[in-house]
């Protein structure tokens, strides 16, 4: 065999790369800077926890980072003339405790988007779809159908159903939805799903902690994390994660007054809120939509209004987020010489979106991760402004545009013109904040500017 | 670029919404361009000759008589319908080309190259006039009638390879005297799962067979589309594998294949008259390779692009190799059947059959290397691409394999050790994850047809071959 080992000698040799196809094996240890997220896929919308919450619990569908779809739970999903989308599910899939996955299910975990306890803007999604005509149809002893009726055209419905938001999980609040990832017996730990659809993720295990920025930071320092989700990272730029995790001020046009829009802008540069209370990457927004989904005009300060009588308000926002409380703060200073007396009221996300479906709030801080197309961001965020009879006067005429590249400029057009009539203010748009050590490879992106960790290869030490 | 990207083609008009209704079709049809990359050369150097003052003489040389013959035919049949009045001149230089074609009465002369360099064909020259000044007596001066330089260059194809192929020989191959070009096969909608070779019509040349996750494919040894299959029927397998792999065995004509991403696997047959497989049934086995006319039979490591250690045969042969493995590749000689098989964890070994296969001979394997009669000697090299992940360039290279006895003979100190590789060239565009040997008929070297991961999820079938120097 010497003669062999010397036939090698002749092939460059990369001790730490010898390797051509993707290794599988190894324990990935991810920390997360954040608060460990709420199991409702609604509810864990934050870029770093709807990442984290993707690997047990998949939407039927995935977007890649070319937002092209790829049927993950379904096997196909069809277009049966212009207002029936039809979901072929995949046969024999299986929640990790060995329950079956159903068409029923999917229906479930779509619908629990309008329920009153748990009702989302992400329901808005779904707006075009008739809740009352979806049907489960079988095709053979194995295959289900799902049929979605649609009111009117919305050729942009099969992208939306790959929302993070629309993970299908069981209604046992127990049980984890399919991902490539599953829960361990051991807590912290996820491990490779044999069965999933797409296959199985290159790693074998997955550590998850839950800490701080700083405690991140030193874990990746002391090499006691590869992967650090929620970290300062760079500004975006063309070659980073779209930044789609949008924060908007959204008031009751009522409760704060007339002139409350011209105060703000008159008073808050929405700039200084990403160049230091937002940690990066993070863009500011002019925009109804983010920078990654429709340019940003300039803002023209508007005059300073004259002062008028003294209002109470109350701020509410996202305790789980440490950058709202910054915001909140800053916008109370700043108002406060206009005669705006603003209480802060920091809640958890479930009871925001609980006061915000309500409509129990003066001024609200509200944050939702808005898909890469601008026609359904944009039905995000009339919804998150609360004009939902909009939605019927808006979109028909969106989606009625066959061309992708028509709607995404109709969508933009219609975004310009009711900003200003809509109670929302946009502030400042997020991207997931990563860092990976040099022993992690291949760590993709999806279409939402999500990490990919069951595409990461874990190199041997 | 991602693993998503490759499912993404078949998906994109899901995206498009109702305008592509029902089952999406494939982004990119794997048939060959129309005309050759020899006809569009021609046409290409015909267009520039079209001010040549009649009758025009042809001189075309080029590294194998075959390919200057094809060009100038071409050539000269283009030139003949633009009404030039073409006739080809033969010559031992280009300087006594000139006086050749005044002597047959051309009043002008194009004088051209004709060479496959890097997967191009390239054709180069000078159109010249023949008339000489009478009164210039004895210095000969040109004319004042145009000339020109002639360029034309096209994406070569497996004609063209096949026109410059070598003989094949027998002494074996030193260092820097094998030379070997490469030209697009085929391109495939998405990434390959395995690739191999067999003669399923029986004229000499062996077929490539390609499977993606979706489908299987045979093409003619010039890249021409012969059948294809949607295997999707056969199931989706509980445990897939997140990169598209499988295997395929061509024996007898028939191709038994089983893709990672389905339930079970399934023997077929070409119809290459009716452009069909046909299907003789399934398999529940994995059909790894054949050593001789013994069909070696498997299974995947669950979830992993690998197969598992254990192999058996229809007759009741069991092995055992030391761990999970990418590839195997046989190859028989006269005195005795020669083994390649590279481990799943980047090592290879080296044996003289199934029984032989020890652990970490090499510690840098790839997973696209194969024993392929490269010189046309009889005796296999060792071909191998990168054992890099994805690295930005790709390539190939070409390794002398030890001797049988040294197979044999692990300590051997002299045992027929190559000191340096045959060949290495570049594999353009993507990463090369399969690579098989085929036949290219009597009397010629195999060819090396290996598949590339595009970076955009699509794969590309690229033929390298053994070409005078």
């Amino acid at each position: 065999m010497l003669a062999v080992i010397a036939a090698s000698s002749a092939l460059p040799c990369d001790d730490s790369l010898a390797a051509s196809r993707a290794r599988y094996g190894g324990n990935l240890r991810l920390a997360i800077a954040a608060r460990p997220a709420d199991a409702n896929p609604s509810l864990a919308d934050a870029p770093w926890d709807a990442a984290l919450l993707s690997l047990t619990a998949k939407p039927i569908c995935t977007l890649d980072d070319g937002r092209r779809i790829h049927p993950v739970l379904a096997s196909e999903i069809s277009w049966q003339g212009a207002i029936k989308l039809q979901i072929a599910l995949r046969p024999g899939l299986r929640f990790h405790d060995d329950a079956a996955l159903n068409a029923k299910e999917i229906l479930a975990s779509w619908s629990r988007l309008s329920q009153p306890s748990s009702k989302s803007p992400y329901r808005a999604l779904l707006f075009a779809a008739r809740p009352e005509a979806l049907r489960v149809a079988s095709a053979g002893a194995s295959q289900q159908l799902l049929e979605v009726p649609l009111t009117f055209a919305w050729p942009d419905l099969a992208a939306s159903l790959c929302h993070p938001a629309l993970a299908i999980k069981a209604a046992a609040e127990s049980r984890a939805g399919i991902g490539p990832f599953k829960p361990s017996s051991n807590a912290g730990e996820l491990e490779a799903n044999l069965g999933f659809p797409l296959g199985r993720p290159f790693v074998d295990r997955l550590s998850v902690a839950f800490t701080d920025e700083r405690g991140a930071a030193r874990r990746l320092a002391l090499r006691q994390a590869q992967v650090v989700f929620g970290t300062a990272g760079q500004r975006p730029s063309a070659d980073s994660p779209p930044a789609l995790y949008a924060t908007y001020l959204a008031f009751r046009a009522e409760r704060v007054g007339a002139d409350f829009r011209q105060a703000f802008d008159a008073s808050i540069d929405r700039g200084d809120l990403t160049r230091f209370f937002v940690p990066a990457p993070s863009v500011a927004m002019n925009a109804l939509l983010p920078p990654a989904l429709m340019p940003q005009p300039a803002i023209q300060r508007p005059p300073v209004p004259a002062p008028g009588v003294r209002r109470a308000l109350t701020l509410t926002f996202d305790q789980s987020l440490p950058e709202q409380r910054l915001v909140a703060e800053r916008i109370q200073v700043k108002l406060h010489d206009l005669k705006y007396a603003i209480a802060l009221r920091p809640v958890p996300r479930a009871q925001l979106r609980a006061a915000w479906a309500s409509g129990d709030f003066d001024l609200m801080l509200h944050a939702v991760l808005l898909p890469p197309f601008a026609a359904p961001a944009l039905a995000v965020a009339i919804e998150l402004a609360g004009a939902r009879e909009l939605l019927s006067a808006e979109l028909p005429a969106i989606g009625a545009l066959v061309d992708a590249g028509e709607r995404e400029r109709a969508a933009l057009e219609r975004a310009r013109a009711l900003l200003p009539s809509l109670p929302l203010i946009p502030l400042y748009s997020q991207a997931i904040g990563i860092q990976a050590s040099s022993e992690v490879i291949s760590l993709g992106q999806d279409g939402y500017g999500l990490p990919a960790l069951d595409d990461a290869i874990l190199l041997p030490q | 670029m991602s693993i998503r990207a490759v499912r993404a083609a078949a998906w994109l008009a899901v995206a498009m919404g109702p305008i592509a209704l029902g089952r999406l079709a494939l982004s990119a049809d794997p048939r060959p361009p129309e005309s050759t990359a020899l006809v569009r050369v021609s046409k290409s150097v015909s267009a520039q000759l079209s001010d040549a003052e009649p009758p025009l003489a042809v001189y075309v040389v080029a590294g194998s008589a075959e390919l200057a013959r094809s060009f100038a035919t071409l050539l000269i049949s283009e030139l003949a319908a633009r009404n030039l009045a073409p006739l080809a001149i033969s010559a031992p230089s280009a300087e006594a080309a000139e006086a050749g074609a005044r002597s047959r009465g051309a009043r002008s002369l194009v004088r051209l190259q004709v060479a496959l360099s890097n997967g191009v064909l390239q054709a180069r020259g000078d159109l010249i006039s023949t008339w000489v000044n009478f009164w210039s007596g004895q210095a000969g001066a040109r004319s004042g009638r145009p000339a020109a330089v002639i360029y034309a260059s096209v994406e070569a194809d497996a004609q063209v390879l096949a026109l410059a192929a070598a003989a094949a020989t027998s002494a074996p191959l030193k260092a820097g005297e094998l030379q070997l070009e490469t030209a697009k096969l085929a391109d495939l909608p998405t990434w390959t799962g395995a690739l191999a070779a067999g003669d399923l019509n029986g004229d000499g040349a062996d077929e490539i067979v390609a499977l993606t996750n979706d489908e299987i494919l045979a093409f003619s040894s010039d890249g021409r589309l012969l059948a294809r299959r949607d295997h999707r029927g056969l199931g989706d397998s509980p445990v897939p594998c997140r990169e598209p792999f499988g295997a395929i065995s061509i024996q007898s004509r028939r191709i038994a294949y089983f893709s990672a991403a389905r339930r079970k696997g399934e023997v077929l047959s070409l119809d290459a008259a009716g452009g069909e497989f046909r299907s003789l049934g399934a398999v529940n086995e994995v059909p790894v390779g054949a050593q001789g006319q013994t069909q070696i039979w498997g299974s995947f490591v669950p979830g992993r692009s690998a197969f598992a250690p254990e192999l058996w045969s229809a007759g009741g042969e069991r092995w055992s190799v030391p761990g999970p493995f990418w590839m195997l590749s046989f190859f028989s000689v006269p005195n005795g059947p020669r083994a390649l098989i590279a481990f799943a964890d980047g090592t290879a070994s080296w044996g003289t059959g199934l029984g032989d296969l020890r652990r970490r001979v090499t510690t840098n394997a790839a997973a696209a290397m194969a024993l392929i009669d490269v010189d046309g000697d009889g005796e296999p090299e060792l071909v191998t691409t990168s054992s890099r992940y994805r690295p930005e360039a790709d390539e190939l290279r070409v390794l002398p394999a030890p001797p049988q006895s040294s197979a044999r003979s692990a300590s051997t100190p002299d045992g027929g050790a190559p000191s340096q590789e045959l060949w290495r060239g570049t594999i353009q565009g993507g990463w090369a994850l399969q690579l098989v040997g085929a036949r290219a008929g009597a009397g010629r070297p195999d060819q090396i047809v290996v598949a590339v991961w595009m970076p955009d999820g699509s794969a590309q079938l690229r033929v390298f071959r053994r070409v005078a120097p």
